[in-house]
């Protein structure tokens, strides 16, 4: 029984159709919120390690180009050039606490004996302090003798010459560039930086020929700086304050004494002389919502949006649909119409064609009946196809006009005449004022007229058949008013009656309308260049305004 | 014979026979005799050394004399070659301090330079059989160049001398006390650069000095007349100079070139004055498109008078100024001579005037002119070049918007100086093997020379006691001042260059945002081969016209 094209209600299917969308939707902000959380997680321990690189900037810049300025003197300094030098690093790094300065050199004891090995001698060594502004130093302790230089210190100039010496005795084979190479100049150890000016190939050949008793009595001067540093100095960078809410410099041990479940830690350790230290991480989990909020709610936003561009395009999807069956349901009505119009006059035409063929014999009367019925019938048949014919054309803009200088006196008039003969009962006036020619297409202004006027006939009560026409100017325009006292339109159809295969239904359409007539009309005056208006009173009648180009 | 070796000296030991050395390897180097017709080779001895020369052309008792220098550049033993035996011997053995080696007439070594610490002292022998005896103390600032015997009967000799004088004068010397005879010639502003002697005449001939064009004083009335008329013929717009001369004939092989032309070799046949052209070095350079060279001095800031040399481009420009590029020496003790230039014709040709200033410390201009430029490296130095520039764009011939400095050894430095302190005068600079870091610059003295450090403690400063006139003068401290474009050239083989001290300075610079053209060369461990000319010409004009 169930056929595929049987019609078919939708309301469950709408239905459950929003209620998909609704619940999809909600899944996909749940999912939105739940990666939004998962990455901020994944965030809070990812993007440590820049908060990291920031924090230590200073002092790699400290390493990496302040310190190797030292070689850059070749071991010239002494105490007034090296707290020159102390000057600028306690100006710039104020990490740095104190810097001790070796002002030393090698040398050997008896030259003339070939076995004697080289002795690195500390010629003095100060120690500097920055002055409480650090715009300068201070020099505290000077000179071994004062015996004012702790062991550490002394530890850190005897680990730097041994290694000088080391490097010194081997054979030439280091590379330049190689670990083994660079890492006998400099030594990091716990908060503290020591570097050696590195000797140029010249010096060590130079000290090497004096080792290998040669006759100059040469000792290489080198110098050893030792930077005491202070971690508590570093300057956090707190990159994310979105992230860490507390970001501090702990001992590498450190534990949260009182760990609260709300807080969420993480911990980085630093490095170089710092490598006792980490950054120790902190946020509370109230802190870190806020963030994902941050986040989320734009990530929302483009969800919603989304979900807003789909459910309009369903929304649009459906009303072309039912428009669309709007449609079909008129072309359905018109051919029925249309059949309805087209099977009177062709059954009557059979059923005289029948009896004239049946008919044995035909009197006079007979004949002139019959032929009148199919000369009338073929007529009608005709009006239709010509009706139509004319209407495709003229939307289809195939037509061309052919414009005539019309007499508008003698047009109404042999019009109204005709009128008054066709429909006897039809009563017709008109008037014509400061009109006299117009120029237009005398057959479709024709065709115009005989619609209007037909619908004024056709939608009358029997008894009170009227129609006034009249004719006038205005600005540029001849205007035509075609004015009855019929059943007259709803205002709600008014709009509609301009429409292809509109008809209201009434009892003055029964005998099949096509529902083309005030269409056609409407395509003919857009054609023209010129306006249709309809005023109307359900009961009381309806005015047709022409408005066309003189 | 054998290719792929360099002639590094030969003399004519025959009619028919030449005594070549050639540099085999690296460091070794072969001498033998060779007939020019057959190319027959006979008596080839191997000789390791760094550098070799032949102390003379003339072959006296078949034997030549050559200097080689085993190890370090700079002290040479004598040898004596024997063209007919292929004996190579050593003659004298360097003790270490002998700097220069003179011979006499006969061929014979009778006179040496040893130098010790500040200290100069130039030696004599009176014969080959007794030691050598000091005869003349100098400080290094003072000279003394022998030229030849008096031929008088008290033993004197001929020297280019100033001690006890400004500038070097022809002066006789006593060969007992070593004092001044009498003065033999003298300029008022100049020093003699170079005296011609005549060992057949035991005469000297004529006195040479360059500024601002090669000039001569003549002794010898013949020799005035040879080049007066070699002028009236060849022209005057050409320096003349004698290349050799045959010892048989008379006959002169002779250079001529100017500032527009890089040379035209003649003979000239004595017996029939006749002077025929033999070649010319390269001849496909057209004279009319290369640019004179003019000579200016200028009065500096504390009125001491500068030299200088201004090249203009041939073509004229809409704006009547050029660019300029400022091409400092090297040296610093060296100087600017007119002459041809191939680097200055080359910046002249693509439209750059090119400047080059004999700046204080500049050899040729007097003893107290050359101490001007001790220690003033950072300092005076640059500031003559500056006012040179200046000098040129008050008198409205250069565009003082467009101005360029270019330089090699010690003018790099003065490049990446200008560049650093005075960014406001140059728009780019070029430094090739340009020092960075004079602190390092004091280490670069060959290990063997000790002695000389002393002397560079006068002419550059101590570093240990002017440890701030050093860091400030050292390009390397103050890499955070570069703002404009440079192109860094490096040569690792160079001496004065340190590697890691380099990469740091590149570094440095690149962090700092300068647009910096950097260029390692490879090779020239022994000047410039013409590939890298080449290439650095051509980046050097890419350079240049992308950012002058």
């Amino acid at each position: 029984m169930a056929s595929p094209l049987r019609y078919r209600k939708t309301n469950w299917l709408n239905a459950s159709f929003i209620l998909l969308i609704l619940v999809s939707l909600l899944v996909a902000l749940l999912l939105a919120h739940r990666l939004t959380e998962k990455f901020i997680e994944n965030e809070f321990s990812t993007q440590k390690i820049e908060v990291l690189e920031e924090t230590l900037e200073p002092y790699n810049n400290f390493f990496h180009h302040k310190v190797p300025e030292i070689s850059f003197y070749r071991g010239f300094l002494d105490a007034t050039s090296a707290r020159k030098y102390a000057d600028s690093v306690f100006h710039k790094y104020e990490f740095v606490n104190s810097i001790v300065f070796y002002d030393a050199q090698l040398e050997v004891d008896s030259p003339d004996d070939p076995a004697a090995h080289p002795m690195a001698i500390p010629k003095s060594v100060y120690r500097f302090s920055p002055s409480p502004n650090r715009d300068s130093s201070i020099v505290i302790r000077a000179h071994l003798q004062k015996q004012m230089v702790t062991i550490g210190d002394m530890d850190e100039f005897a680990m730097m010459s041994s290694q000088l010496i080391d490097f010194i005795d081997a054979p030439d084979t280091a590379d330049a560039g190689s670990a083994d190479y660079l890492g006998t100049f400099y030594n990091i150890a716990h908060n503290s930086v020591t570097f050696m000016n590195m000797p140029l190939y010249e010096d060590i050949q130079r000290f090497k020929g004096h080792q290998s008793g040669a006759r100059s009595s040469e000792s290489y001067a080198f110098d050893i700086f030792t930077f005491a540093l202070n971690p508590a100095k570093l300057k956090i960078v707190n990159q994310h304050p979105e992230l860490y809410e507390q970001v501090a410099i702990k001992p590498l041990m450190y534990e949260d004494t009182n760990p609260d479940p709300d807080l969420i830690t993480a911990d980085l350790a630093l490095s170089g002389p710092f490598a006792d230290y980490k950054l120790f991480f902190r946020s509370s989990h109230s802190f870190l919502q806020v963030e994902v909020w941050r986040r989320f709610l734009p990530i929302a936003g483009v969800i919603l949006l989304i979900y807003a561009t789909l459910i309009t395009l369903a929304y649009l999807i459906y009303r072309n649909l039912n428009i669309n069956r709007k449609m079909f349901k008129l072309q359905y009505d018109f051919v029925n119409n249309l059949t309805h119009e087209f099977k009177t006059p062709v059954s009557v035409i059979k059923i005289a064609g029948n009896n004239i063929k049946s008919a044995l014999k035909l009197s006079e009367e007979e004949r002139r009946y019959y032929g009148k019925i199919l000369d009338e019938e073929a007529d009608k048949l005709n009006e239709l196809m010509n009706k139509l014919l004319s209407f495709t054309q003229i939307e289809n803009h195939s037509i061309e006009i052919h414009k005539e200088r019309i007499d508008v006196q003698s047009f109404v008039s042999k019009l109204v005449n005709a009128y008054k003969l066709k429909y006897p009962d039809f009563n017709i006036e008109y008037s014509i004022k400061n009109v006299e020619f117009f120029d237009s297409d005398l057959v479709l202004i024709t065709s115009l007229f005989q619609n209007l006027i037909d619908n004024a006939y056709k939608y009358s009560f029997p008894e009170n058949k009227f129609i006034a026409i009249s004719a006038n100017i205005e600005k540029s325009f001849i205007v035509f008013r075609f004015k009855d006292k019929g059943i007259g339109i709803p205002q709600e159809e008014v709009k509609n009656v301009f429409k292809k295969f509109y008809r209201i239904q009434s009892q003055f359409n029964q005998q099949g309308s096509v529902g083309l007539g005030l269409a056609f009309c409407k395509e003919l005056v857009n054609f023209l260049n010129g306006d249709i208006i309809l005023k109307s009173k359900l009961g009381e009648g309806s005015e047709f305004t022409i408005k066309l180009p003189l | 014979m054998a290719e792929n070796k360099d002639v590094v000296a030969y003399a004519w030991v025959g009619d028919q026979t030449l005594t070549l050395a050639t540099r085999a390897e690296d460091k070794l180097f072969s001498v033998f005799t060779i007939d020019i017709n057959t190319s027959d080779v006979s008596n080839e001895k191997s000789l390791i050394a760094e550098d070799l020369y032949f102390v003379t052309k003339k072959v006296v008792n078949g034997r030549l004399l050559l200097a080689s220098s085993k190890s370090i550049k700079g002290l040479y033993d004598i040898y004596e070659y024997n063209i007919i035996s292929g004996d190579l011997r050593i003659l004298l053995k360097n003790p270490g301090n002998i700097h220069r080696w003179y011979s006499n007439s006969n061929g014979q070594i009778n006179m040496a330079l040893a130098r010790s610490g500040t200290q100069e002292t130039l030696l004599i022998r009176n014969s080959a059989t007794v030691p050598f005896r000091a005869l003349i103390h100098t400080d290094f600032k003072s000279q003394v160049i022998p030229i030849g015997n008096s031929g008088r009967d008290k033993p004197s000799f001929y020297a280019l001398s100033n001690i006890g004088r400004d500038r070097m004068s022809v002066v006789e010397l006593s060969e007992d006390s070593g004092k001044e005879i009498r003065t033999i010639y003298e300029h008022d502003s100049l020093d003699v650069t170079h005296a011609a002697y005549s060992n057949n005449l035991g005469q000297i001939l004529f006195a040479e000095l360059k500024t601002p064009r090669l000039q001569r004083y003549f002794f010898n009335e013949k020799s005035a007349i040879l080049f007066k008329d070699l002028a009236a013929r060849i022209g005057p717009d050409c320096d003349i100079k004698i290349i050799d001369e045959e010892s048989k004939s008379g006959n002169l092989l002779i250079l001529a070139s100017s500032d527009v032309s890089p040379g035209t070799y003649y003979v000239y046949r004595k017996d029939v004055h006749e002077l025929v052209p033999v070649s010319q070095s390269n001849p496909y350079l057209k004279k009319a498109r290369l640019c004179p060279m003019q000579s200016f001095v200028f009065t500096s800031s504390d009125s001491m008078a500068i030299q200088c040399f201004l090249t203009t481009p041939a073509k004229r420009t809409k704006s009547k100024t050029f660019p300029l590029v400022v091409v400092p020496h090297g040296g610093p003790h060296e100087s600017d001579e007119w002459g041809y230039n191939p680097q200055v014709q080359f910046l002249a040709s693509k439209g750059y005037a090119v400047l080059q200033v004999n700046y204080r410390g500049s050899r040729g201009f007097g003893k107290k002119f050359l101490a001007a430029g001790f220690k003033e490296w950072g300092r005076n130095i640059q500031r003559d070049i500056r006012e040179g520039v200046n000098y040129l764009v008050n008198k409205g011939q250069v565009d003082s918007s467009r101005v360029a400095i270019l330089g090699n050894s010690f003018g790099g430095y003065c490049a990446l100086y200008g560049l650093c302190f005075t960014p406001d005068i140059y728009k780019c600079g070029i430094s090739r093997s340009g020092f960075v870091n004079l602190f390092s610059f004091m280490k670069y003295v060959p290990p063997q020379r000790n002695e000389v450090v002393h002397r560079y403690h006068e002419i550059l400063g101590n570093p240990q006691s002017e440890t701030e006139y050093f860091r400030s003068a050292s390009p390397v401290f103050h890499s955070d001042k570069f703002k404009a474009p440079l192109m860094l050239v490096h040569n690792p083989e160079r001496v004065e260059a340190n590697g890691t001290e380099m990469s740091q300075f590149v570094r440095e610079l690149r962090s700092n945002g300068v647009n910096l053209t950097y260029i390692l060369e490879e090779q020239a461990r022994r000047g410039y081969s013409s590939d890298e000319e080449i290439h650095f010409h051509q980046r050097l004009e890419s350079f240049l016209s992308a950012n002058l």
